[in-house]
């Protein structure tokens, strides 16, 4: 038995010497018998003819005996293939445009599945990342989340029994000095268990250990591969070397590995232990932290969910004044990250919407693939009366659709790869770090096996389409035929007109959803930001306590940096504010008023608070609804001044004129601030920010030494960078400037991943707007080529071509009609998938759809008249001829 | 061909077995000859069927095959049976011998209770 198969097995390959020694062998067969019936007595032509009779059909016989040879379904396959690559080969236009158009559709779904895959499917790269907890604080009426509080942290450390080991975390800046040149880099403190709970080790050198997170330990510093390569030229000794860092002395104990990425930090260059200061332990209203934790064994999520959330309910009974509504939120950590991804949720909407476009790319090659199936009607006929079986002819033309559409998969992939590139570079540089692998995609096996999945799928279920109709033809009528044209049969017709209605279908649900991110991308962009962004430069210092030990001193040193900046050429102005609108900075206080009693913490109202430089109003074009903005004036020993938002006028002084009220800004200050003007609203965050209190004051009235430059510019904003460092630089070079970013990139690093978005699913629109007009194009044009006839007649008994024309946008109307309602409802489906990405217009948007729904109809229609008019030019007499 | 008997599945690979046991090397033409003459002309061969049954024969390994030249010098391909072949000869003639001896005292014990 086994040995019959390892036989037939070989029996696949060398076919053409078997071949040719079976017909040997026939032969040989025939002359024996002929001679036999010669020596009966027969004619020698006689004696060959009854040989033959008597062996039957030769053919039948080989069909026979290649059953026997080799694996029958195998082997017809291998011969499929290369009479399908004949096929494929004999027609290239139709291959390279269907190859083409099915390349570019499962390009979108491997991108898509390549960055799901990389981004929110691919488990953490972190040891057992299942049992990873993300632990915040949760505000309990606002649903508000953010750090915990780092008595709430110990206190949770200490006594949970669901989390083996709690870790702190959070983002830093760090100034690096030394022989080479200042500068600021992205820092981590980390808890010294950090890594190990997560289960990283160093790349060189190790990572922390217990106890030098201790307050008065000596400071130690991990550091990225980055900087090591970098600012070290990867010098092999780094272990031990001591750096300068914040004007300390740090040892540097080890180098993280090159793709070590903790994406809830972004990219970080150094890392340092996080040191709890005494009042950390004790003190409930100040003093954050993020924390990661790992499960103990057999615990689940949401037993420590329920754990920390009576635990943080009994620290509100405890510590009513600070803790009353404050609860925990507790997630696994793959899911924390997911959430952050501004991708994430986006990836499935995305992916839906290329689906969409394979959908309409094999929708189009089924259609031209049922064309061509009419077309070798008589070729199948020919072979059915040759004794060809139906299955073998099925199967022959599933064999060509599916080498047709993996073909097309490779290509596919290939093509995705590029578009990978594409996606990745559209993502904002300073966005990337908060994507998983920095946002960088491969196309790996991964994707390369899907991509053959999603091909050799659509091939099997498109291809079969017509392999079935090409199988079902009728002999006789088909040979008999002898118009040398092929008509195409009224199933068929309809098979084809019902694919290109759900084609328009498709394409109007993703034309309309299109339109309404394309919408959103352009209210975000056109949206009021309460600020002029055009030509505006930013950087940010950090002046440290040694160099500038008193308020004045840093007040000093701002004041002369702005006079400085202001007057080199090109600069129209300049000013310094704490909380500068998309600079990422967030800033606030507690606001009580003169004359009422302090309200319990958790019922302070709060605001957002910009410590700024006179000039600030001017350079960033605030809007003074009221009063005025800050001045020169309002110096150190002037009565202390502010200037509050019109959100915050509104909220707190409704009905009244806030001018000349007082507030008090933080619960331990008694400093009274006049208001003294109103200024506009400003988007700090993002175009879709919801207005906030906000007051401005002024940094010789409170001091800070960590500011956001802004220099309005007369040109080109980012021509100016080298000007604003050397301005630094001249007041004190070891100083140093870091994030010089135009104010335009920072609102872009946030409206990006729209625009991105919007460009995406603006190239999808085009594609199947394009698709779907070859579609009905295709159709149009082939029902008007078998009724050449009919219209030749029609024109002859005297039908103006207008009534042609008509007969056109009938078919039209039909296929329209039809497709309005699926794909209206369609759209309606992916339109509130992505609710909640639309800003400034909603899922219903009629105009949107309206807009759509003619877009699509006038591209179709204009698609519809091409063969329309080819067919009405024609002459009556020789459409009549025709035939 | 009218009243001959159509040669019964799977008997004619016994046949050809059977043939090149007594014949020695042969081929596809003699071997057909040769199991009609056999059975006195009362069986019709089928040719076209010989050549696929040959070649399982030798995917079998009960046969091999070698090409040569014929007594009247044609060139042709000649079987003969292997040891393996030799065996399966052995073995399935026995099987066919106790089936048709089965089947005789069947018949025969049919047509006494009748």
């Amino acid at each position: 038995m086994l040995r019959r198969w390892a036989a037939r097995l070989s029996g696949l390959f060398g076919r053409n010497r078997r071949e040719r020694e079976l017909a040997e062998e026939i032969e040989s067969h025939l002359q024996l018998h002929t001679d036999d019936n010669i020596r009966r007595g027969m004619t020698p032509a006689e004696a060959r003819r009854q040989a033959v009779v008597e062996l039957g059909s030769a053919e039948a016989l080989k069909e026979d005996y290649r059953d026997q040879r080799g694996i029958p379904v195998a082997d017809h396959a291998l011969q499929d293939l290369k009479y399908a690559g004949r096929a494929l080969r004999r027609d290239p236009g139709f291959t390279a445009l269907a190859v083409l158009t099915i390349a570019f559709g499962v390009a979108g779904p491997v991108v898509m599945f390549t960055m799901a895959k990389a981004w929110i499917l691919d488990p953490l790269p972190f040891s057992n990342p299942d049992s990873l907890i993300d632990l915040r604080r949760l505000e309990v009426p606002s649903g508000s989340v953010g750090g915990l509080n780092r008595a709430d942290f110990l206190d949770f450390k200490r006594t949970t029994q669901t989390v083996r080991e709690l870790a702190s975390y959070g983002n830093s800046e760090v100034r690096i000095t030394g022989t080479d040149r200042a500068e600021r880099l992205r820092g981590a403190a980390v808890s010294a268990n950090f890594f190990d709970l997560i289960g990283i080790r160093a790349g060189r050198g190790r990572v922390f250990r217990n106890g030098e997170d201790q307050d008065g330990a000596p400071c130690v510093a991990v550091i990225s591969d980055a900087l090591w390569r970098d600012r070290f030229r990867a010098d092999p000794s780094i272990e031990g070397r001591t750096i300068r860092l914040d004007d300390r002395d740090c040892v540097t104990i080890g180098v993280m590995p090159a793709d070590f990425q903790f994406t809830l930090l972004g990219g970080v260059d150094v890392w340092q232990p996080l040191v709890f200061t005494p009042d950390d332990a004790v003190n409930r209203s100040r003093g954050w932290t993020r924390a990661v934790g790992r499960l103990a064994p057999g615990r689940t999520v949401d037993q420590a969910r329920d754990e920390l959330t009576r635990m943080a309910s009994e620290l509100a009974a405890t510590h009513p004044d600070t803790n009353r509504n404050r609860s925990v939120q507790v997630l696994r950590l793959a899911d924390e990250v997911r959430r952050h991804h501004d991708m994430g949720f986006i990836v499935p909407i995305l992916f839906a919407m290329t689906a969409c476009v394979l959908l309409i790319a094999c929708v189009n090659v089924t259609n031209i693939m049922l064309a061509r199936a009419s077309a070798r009607r008589r070729e199948m006929a020919v072979r059915l009366a040759l004794g060809a079986s139906r299955t073998r002819i099925v199967q022959q033309w599933l064999v060509e659709h599916v080498l047709l559409f993996v073909a097309a998969s490779l290509l596919g992939a290939g093509l995705a790869i590029y578009g990978a590139d594409w996606v990745t570079n559209s993502i904002p540089l300073e966005n990337r770090q908060y994507l998983r692998n920095f946002a960088r995609l491969t196309i790996g096996p991964g994707s390369l096996a899907f991509a053959l999945a999603i091909g050799t799928l659509c091939g099997v279920i498109f291809g079969s389409i017509p392999a079935w109709s090409g199988a079902h033809v009728n002999v006789n009528n088909d040979l008999r035929d002898s118009s040398g044209r092929t008509t195409m049969s009224l199933g068929l017709a309809r098979l084809r007109s019902s694919l290109v209605v759900a084609e328009v279908a498709l394409a109007l649900a993703l034309l309309i959803s299109a339109g309404l991110l394309v919408q959103t991308a352009r209210n975000l962009t056109q949206t009021d930001l309460g600020f002029e962004p055009a030509r505006l430069l930013t950087f940010r210092l950090s002046l440290d306590d040694k160099h500038y030990p008193t308020p004045a001193a840093v007040q000093t040193f701002y004041q002369r940096l702005i006079d400085d900046i202001s007057v080199r050429p090109g600069v129209a102005g300049a000013a310094a504010g704490s909380l500068v609108p998309f600079s990422g900075i967030e800033q606030s206080t507690e606001l009580f008023f003169d004359g009422q009693p302090d309200p319990k913490p958790s019922d302070t109202p709060r605001t957002a608070i910009d410590q700024v430089t006179p000039t600030y109003g001017d350079v960033l074009g605030l809007r003074v609804r009221n009063g005025r903005f800050l001045a020169a004036s309002d110096g150190v020993d002037a009565p202390r001044v502010v200037v509050v938002n019109e959100t915050l006028a509104s909220r707190h002084f409704p009905g009244h004129d806030p001018i000349g009220q007082q507030l008090r800004l933080g619960r331990d200050s008694t400093e009274l601030w006049t208001i003294v003007g109103v200024v506009g609203d400003v988007k700090n965050f993002e175009p879709t920010d919801r207005p906030e209190p906000q007051v401005y004051v002024s940094i010789a009235q409170r001091s800070r030494r960590f500011m956001t430059v802004t220099v309005r510019t007369a040109g080109d904003a980012d021509a100016l960078a080298s000007t604003v460092r050397a301005s630094v630089a001249t007041l004190d070079p070891a100083e140093p400037v870091s994030r010089i970013f135009t104010m335009e990139r920072m609102v872009d690093f946030v409206t990006g991943p729209y625009r991105t978005i919007s460009t995406f699913v603006t190239l999808f629109g085009v594609l199947t707007l394009l698709l779907s007009a070859v579609g009905v194009y295709g159709v149009v044009a082939y029902t008007f080529a078998h009724r050449t006839r009919e219209i030749g007649i029609r024109m002859a008994l005297g039908a103006r071509r207008l009534d042609v024309a008509t007969l056109v946008m009938k078919q039209l109307r039909m296929f329209l009609l039809a497709a309005l309602v699926p794909g209206l409802a369609l759209a309606w489906l992916l339109a509130h998938a992505l609710e909640a990405m639309l800003v400034g217009v909603t899922a219903t948007d009629l105009s949107v759809y309206l807009a759509m729904s003619i877009l699509l109809a006038g591209v179709s229609a204009l698609a519809a008249l091409v063969p329309a008019r080819r067919a009405t030019a024609i002459d009556p007499m020789t459409a009549l001829r025709y035939e | 061909m009218g009243d001959k008997t159509e040669v019964w599945q799977g008997t004619l690979a016994l046949m050809v077995l059977k043939t090149l046991d007594t014949m020695g090397p042969l081929h596809g033409y003699g071997i057909a000859r040769r199991i009609e003459q056999t059975s006195g002309d009362a069986l019709a061969l089928n040719y076209g069927t010989l050549y696929p049954a040959l070649l399982k024969l030798e995917q079998e390994g009960s046969i091999a095959s070698e090409w040569g030249t014929s007594e009247n010098n044609r060139k042709a391909k000649y079987y003969q049976l292997t040891r393996a072949g030799r065996r399966e000869l052995v073995r399935a003639a026995a099987e066919w011998q106790q089936t048709t001896d089965i089947l005789a005292r069947f018949l025969t014990a049919g047509e006494e209770g009748a």
